[in-house]
């Protein structure tokens, strides 16, 4: 398989937060949704991954290559994009197209004007006049437009409404079609996953949860509901995570162990991805 | 680095000039109001640190808000280059100001109708200044990503540094102390960077980290042993030198027979002190090295270092300075005072090299080093 990203036992420390010992992988042609609660280290994740950090132990390759001996390399075939605007408001979408645009071998003013007017994106507009959206969408025009093989989104959906998060999502889908591009996509909107993320890993409290295919995890998990009365001690340790109420307990079970409930009457639903985040955070 | 360079002046786009024109136009007025002339007495050191201090902060407002993952760091550019690139860029900001002084003094020489002349020296002791907040702001903005703090910072440290150098350079007059202003301006740094250190370990003791205290204090006492050793090893052989100099003098006139005695005696004398200093040199040296080694926090090991370079890097350019003029002194000989004239310009140039590459290697440490969890 060919891999895009490899995170072999990466360890950063800081003062009251360890991202402990985390790996994962991403191959090329897919989309990785990254989940986690606020402050479970995905940010920081990618701020290592784009050497914005130094790493304290572990292996981060990128494209192959290692990420700090290559980072020119690396970054030239990334495309990045932050939650917020981080471009200089003061300047015109023109203007700052233009300090970008040289640092790129492989920039494509056709098709960064393309985007331009699929995004709606007037050139002589200030930056600091744009609403969030439009920011976004120029942050993705950006990243679109030097033909980058790996797009990072850090939290692309947060703070935009339902609509824009949708045609977001038919944009990435689109980007993905060629198979040569890769996603990887920060989010704890898992909504916006579900539908278009291939894999999915889940870091909570800087350590890796699980890293599998989504349909794989989706399969592989169940929702159990039933009387509160069943849940002995034994059968307790078998969940993760349970939520009671006085109508009785919903929790999270491995298919490998459902078979403890055989004799009781319950009812199992596939669970999304937000409830297994939910429960595996609640373990 | 060129790319990085112009995309930096082109995020500043016409502030660049408008800047130093308003600066200039506001020091400009005040030589129409008599009572207020002397604020021109301190004109090119308002320049010089309004013009660039501003630019800076033009430039790196927008750029604050986000830390690490401003723009250009995402961009192809290794953060060397990106780092220097700016280095380079805030360097430009603070020549700018050289031209803008000049402007203004000629001006007001020539509206008042003085006699007096333009003091070029002044400006280079100025650029000397910036430059050591320069090594200081920027590495303390790349930590922070807080631009406003970090030149607060800067500015509460050149205020320090320039109050109390003054003092101190009074002061060694009254006690015919080496009136080099440089020196004190110099070793003041790294009493004032010494101080920010000792708050910051009492920060850490007041957190019941003690070992980390002690580590920090012996390493920082080490450091400035050292200092202290280079210093007198200086002293010492410069000392040396001089006396077997004039030996050397007084054996080809063959006159002064009771001097030739007693600079023998003293050429035996500093011969002795140079072995003893030299060898505590060596043993402080030896302490150091072995203490670097086994100093298990490397954050604070090698924020120590860079915070007391400029005291250790000023000892050793002022030694070869001094070095290369005992050594080849000939009285009367212009030409090798102009070839040591150039010599001293070298070193100068080539520390304000060394200062910016060590300043950049601290700001690099420190922006990849961020210990504060986002």
């Amino acid at each position: 398989m060919n891999k895009i990203i490899e995170i072999n036992g990466v360890t950063k420390e800081f003062e009251g937060f360890k991202l402990d010992n985390i790996s994962f992988g991403l191959e090329k042609g897919y989309i990785m949704g990254f989940i986690g609660p606020n402050g479970a280290g995905k940010t920081t994740t990618i701020r290592l991954i784009m050497n914005l950090l130094k790493k304290d132990s572990g292996d981060i390759k990128i494209f192959g290559m290692d990420n700090s001996k290559d980072e020119v390399a690396i970054k030239d075939r990334i495309g990045f994009v932050y939650e917020e605007s981080y471009f200089y408001e003061h300047l015109t979408v023109k203007k700052m197209k233009d300090i970008i645009a040289p640092f790129y071998s492989r920039w494509d003013d056709e098709k960064f004007d393309e985007y331009c007017s699929v995004f709606g994106l007037l050139p002589n507009k200030k930056i600091r006049d744009l609403s969030k959206g439009t920011k976004m969408k120029f942050s993705l025009a950006v990243a679109l437009s030097h033909n980058a093989e790996l797009l990072i989104l850090d939290e692309p959906t947060s703070g935009l409404d339902p609509v824009f998060r949708d045609k977001l999502m038919d944009i990435l889908r689109e980007e993905i079609q060629d198979e040569n591009k890769s996603i990887l996509f920060s989010t704890h909107i898992t909504s916006d996953l579900e539908k278009i993320a291939d894999y999915i890993t889940f870091i909570n409290n800087g350590r890796i949860v699980f890293s599998d295919q989504k349909d794989v995890l989706l399969e592989n998990y169940k929702i159990i509901k039933g009387d509160s009365g069943i849940l002995t001690g034994e059968i307790k340790s078998e969940l993760l995570g349970v939520k009671e109420n006085r109508f009785g307990f919903e929790a999270l079970c491995n298919v490998e162990k459902q078979n403890v409930f055989s004799q009781f009457e319950i009812v199992t639903e596939k669970p999304t991805l937000e409830q297994m985040m939910v429960y595996m955070q609640n373990k | 680095m060129f790319k990085l360079i112009m995309a930096d002046i082109k995020v500043l786009g016409n502030r660049i000039w408008q800047i130093p024109i308003g600066v200039f136009l506001f020091i400009f007025s005040f030589s129409f109001i008599p009572n207020l002339e002397e604020v021109y007495k301190i004109h090119h050191l308002i320049y010089s640190v309004l013009i660039p201090g501003l630019l800076t902060y033009e430039l790196l407002r927008d750029e604050q808000k986000h830390g690490s993952e401003s723009v250009f760091m995402t961009l192809p550019v290794c953060k060397k280059t990106c780092i220097l690139g700016r280095y380079i860029v805030i360097s430009l900001f603070c020549s700018l100001s050289i031209p803008v002084i000049y402007l203004s003094e000629y001006l007001h020489i020539t509206m008042h109708a003085k006699e007096s002349i333009i003091e070029f020296s002044r400006i280079g002791s100025i650029s000397i200044g910036v430059l050591l907040v320069i090594y200081y702001t920027l590495p303390v903005y790349y930590y922070t990503k807080k631009l406003m703090r970090s030149m607060g910072a800067s500015a509460l440290f050149l205020t320090a540094l320039l109050i109390i150098t003054d003092i101190l350079y009074s002061h060694s007059y009254r006690l015919s102390l080496d009136n080099n202003t440089l020196i004190w301006y110099f070793k003041f740094s790294g009493i004032i960077a010494s101080l920010v250190l000792v708050l910051k370990v009492f920060e850490h003791f007041y957190k019941n980290i003690a070992d980390r205290y002690t580590n920090d204090i012996i390493y920082t006492t080490i450091i400035f042993i050292t200092i202290d050793r280079i210093a007198a090893f200086q002293n010492m052989l410069l000392n040396y030198i001089s006396v077997n100099k004039y030996l050397e003098i007084f054996l080809k006139s063959e006159k002064h027979i009771g001097s030739y005695l007693l600079f023998t005696a003293l050429s035996s004398k500093h011969g002795l002190d140079l072995i003893i200093v030299g060898i505590s040199l060596l043993i402080v040296i030896f302490l150091l090295f072995v203490f670097h080694k086994n100093f298990n926090d490397k954050f604070n090991r090698n924020m120590i270092l860079y915070i007391l370079s400029p005291v250790i890097l000023f000892h050793v350019f002022s030694f070869l300075i001094s070095f290369h003029s005992m050594i080849f002194y000939y009285p009367g000989d212009e030409f090798y005072w102009n070839i040591h004239l150039l010599l001293i310009y070298m070193i100068f140039v080539v520390s304000i090299i060394v200062f910016i590459m060590i300043s950049v290697r601290a700001s690099i440490y420190l922006l990849k080093n961020d210990r504060r969890h986002s």
